[in-house]
């Protein structure tokens, strides 16, 4: 299966990383849309379906925490997956995101196999 | 949190960023006390909460912008100065959340964006740890200072 993907991340440079990483990992994807903050994924998802999200949490505008409570809030929106990619890998953080809603967490650094270990997780499939 | 300990989550940190995701192998330390590449690119993180400081990254010029062609899968030649920042701004992120993560000083721990320094900026107080590593095509270096004493 080929999955449509939101990279959500305040540094481009970061985004590029993921998306090349993704399909390092052998992950299909469909097609992939870029977001700078939360606020930007939540306009990106008004108009265009996903099958996940990978969210950074400090961002500017509106920060991955408040993405997640507006995704939660949202009927249409609240089943999305959403993997968070930090580099707080603090037992504590991890504990609160999930809580929010999150259904994995990736701390950086990271290898292509780790974010595939965790995408298998959180979607339910293995991948090729 | 004793100062090794520091040293030790910087040097963990450090090598798993560049091995991870930048791509570096033979990471081979330096001694801190070799006179400073002329053209490098500085950056700092602060943070704040529990503790509070900063970490700053220093870079040579020839090293930033053949690690943001690795990270980016981009020709060196072809690379704008400000994607080669864009590059060791993310990287001084990492190092910085990756390092206090390990000293799990991170939790209740606020970190600004990654902002490029001037050469010649520094003062405050002394670094607590500093490591510095040749990545073949030149050196990265990465300080630690503590405005608030670490836990203990």
């Amino acid at each position: 299966m080929a999955y449509r993907v939101l990279i959500v991340d305040d540094s481009t440079a970061m985004r590029s990383f993921v998306r090349r990483v993704l399909e390092m990992s052998g992950f299909d994807v469909a097609a992939c849309f870029q977001a700078g903050n939360g606020a930007e994924a939540l306009a990106i998802l008004e108009k265009e379906w996903v099958d996940l999200v990978l969210s950074d949490i400090n961002m500017p505008v509106m920060d991955g925490e408040e993405f997640l409570r507006k995704l939660e809030a949202d009927e249409m929106l609240k089943n999305l997956p959403v993997v968070i990619i930090s580099t707080d890998a603090t037992a504590g953080r991890i504990e609160r995101m999930i809580s929010m809603g999150a259904r994995g967490y990736v701390a950086k650094p990271f290898t292509p196999e780790m974010l595939r270990e965790q995408l298998e997780r959180t979607l339910g499939v293995q991948y090729a | 949190m004793r100062e090794a300990d520091v040293s030790m989550a910087l040097a963990t940190s450090m090598d798993a960023v560049l091995e991870q995701m930048f791509f570096v192998t033979g990471l081979a330390p330096v001694d801190g006390s070799e006179p400073a590449e002329p053209s490098r690119v500085k950056t700092q993180v602060r943070f704040d909460g529990e503790v509070s400081g900063r970490i700053e990254v220093e870079v040579g010029a020839r090293a930033a912008a053949v690690m943001a062609a690795d990270f980016l899968a981009a020709d060196p030649a072809e690379l704008t100065a400000a994607q080669v920042e864009d590059v060791v701004l993310e990287l001084s992120n990492m190092l910085c959340g990756a390092a206090l993560s390990r000293m799990e000083a991170g939790s209740a721990l606020r970190l600004s964006a990654p902002q490029v320094m001037g050469l010649d900026e520094s003062g405050g107080p002394p670094a607590a740890a500093e490591r510095s590593v040749n990545v073949g095509e030149g050196v990265v270096t990465a300080r630690f200072h503590f405005e608030t004493p670490c836990p203990a």
